[in-house]
């Protein structure tokens, strides 16, 4: 490791600093590093191009190019803005307006992703609006407004998104097809029987034991009372009050975690293989 | 009388717990609420002693009552409900749960929101 430091003090950086290349050969060794995934040294080619070269008319690509390493090695945020100021300079810069609803989405900030791209739709030329509306729909499909994903899908004429429109509308109806669980139901289920909302989660193993425990402090509780022992039927009492509540609260919360991981296994199959 | 012991097992939890020093939460369970202290009190004399010498294993992470100990700090009285729940879950139905590996361990993940 301290091998290879030496041998970049020694020969990278006096090159860097004395070297009489053109911006077009920065570029390409950038670009080198790009296309083999060398994320960081072709940050580093790409910020000297700017830097020796700032009137250049590389410029705004380099920087593109930068975020979308940026985005690459999982710094999304430092991506998005520089996508943002490159679209302080120039509004209606596609790349830019298209990969930072992208960004947001990696990110799983699906709300903020669609509030981009209500504000820079009108920048955009007609012809590419759909790849947004795209992006937006599978937004909406994340945010578990499913009615709202399929209308966006179906107002996409774009003939090169067809086949990928098509596939996403079938899976969209083979996930309203499948079981849903609601969370109401879970809970008043858990209500009325111990552990039938477990049940109707299919968890049956937690329906098992908190019909076994419930039953059982129940029971303990009816016990004691019958008998007078005042500190039996309090703990008794206390338990079974908090195994009953929190089994509502569970089943509720469950159900909610289910329907969330859902929503995310098909969302999944939707953006899979999507390229603008 | 009854009252007597009730009274009697809530005033040696507390000077108890306060005689041997708890390290991490001490400050924190002055803070909480006087009626979920006794709760708070029973983790964490169950994480200090009984659980030492049960040597149990839960293959949940965090453990139940390291789960209890969270979500009452967290969220208070609720957190006692949430408690309760974690404990009708406990190593049942385990598909649910995301797996992560915890000291080279394979656990599952369900920690207090």
């Amino acid at each position: 490791m301290n091998q290879i430091r030496i041998i970049i003090i020694l020969f990278y950086i006096p090159s860097i600093i004395f070297s009489n290349d053109d911006i077009e050969n920065i570029i390409k060794v950038a670009d080198s590093f790009y296309n083999d995934m060398k994320f960081e040294l072709a940050i580093i080619e790409y910020q000297r191009a700017n830097v020796i070269y700032p009137k250049n008319e590389y410029y705004i690509q380099n920087q593109v190019q930068i975020a979308n390493c940026y985005r690459n090695m999982g710094y999304f945020i430092e991506s998005i803005n520089i996508h943002k100021t490159i679209l302080e300079k120039t509004p209606n810069h596609w790349n830019s307006i298209f990969e930072v609803p992208f960004t947001y989405q990696l990110m799983n900030n699906f709300s903020e992703s669609n509030r981009f791209i209500r504000n820079h739709f009108k920048y955009v030329v007609n012809g590419k609006k759909d790849s947004l509306i795209f992006l937006k729909s599978c937004n909406h499909f994340a945010l578990m407004e499913v009615d709202s994903s399929k209308l966006f899908f179906n107002t996409i004429n774009e003939l090169n998104l067809q086949n990928l429109i098509d596939r996403n509308i079938n899976v969209i109806s083979e996930f309203e097809s499948i079981k849903h669980f609601d969370y109401k139901k879970a809970k008043y289920f858990n209500m009325l029987f111990p552990g039938a909302g477990y049940l109707y989660l299919d968890m049956d193993q937690t329906f098992i034991s908190t019909l076994f425990v419930e039953s059982l402090f129940l029971y303990a509780t009816i016990v004691t009372k019958k008998n007078q022992y005042a500190i039996g039927t309090l703990f008794g009492g206390l338990f079974f009050s908090g195994f009953y509540l929190g089994s509502i609260y569970g089943a509720e919360q469950f159900a909610k975690k289910k329907m969330k991981n859902l929503y995310k296994k098909y969302f999944d199959k939707l953006i899979f293989d999507y390229h603008y | 009388m009854k009252l007597f012991l009730i009274l009697l097992i809530y005033i040696y939890s507390t000077t108890y717990c306060q005689e041997n020093d708890l390290p991490s939460d001490t400050t924190f369970i002055e803070s909480i609420p006087l009626l979920i202290k006794p709760a708070m009190y029973t983790i964490e004399f169950y994480q200090n002693y009984l659980g030492k010498i049960k040597g149990s294993y839960c293959p949940m992470y965090p453990s139940c009552s390291e789960y209890g100990r969270l979500a009452i700090s967290k969220n208070g009285f609720w957190g006692i409900i949430k408690t309760f729940d974690r404990l009708h879950r406990c190593s049942h139905d385990l598909e649910n749960y995301d797996v992560i590996l915890f000291d080279g361990e394979m656990r599952y993940l369900d920690e207090p929101n």
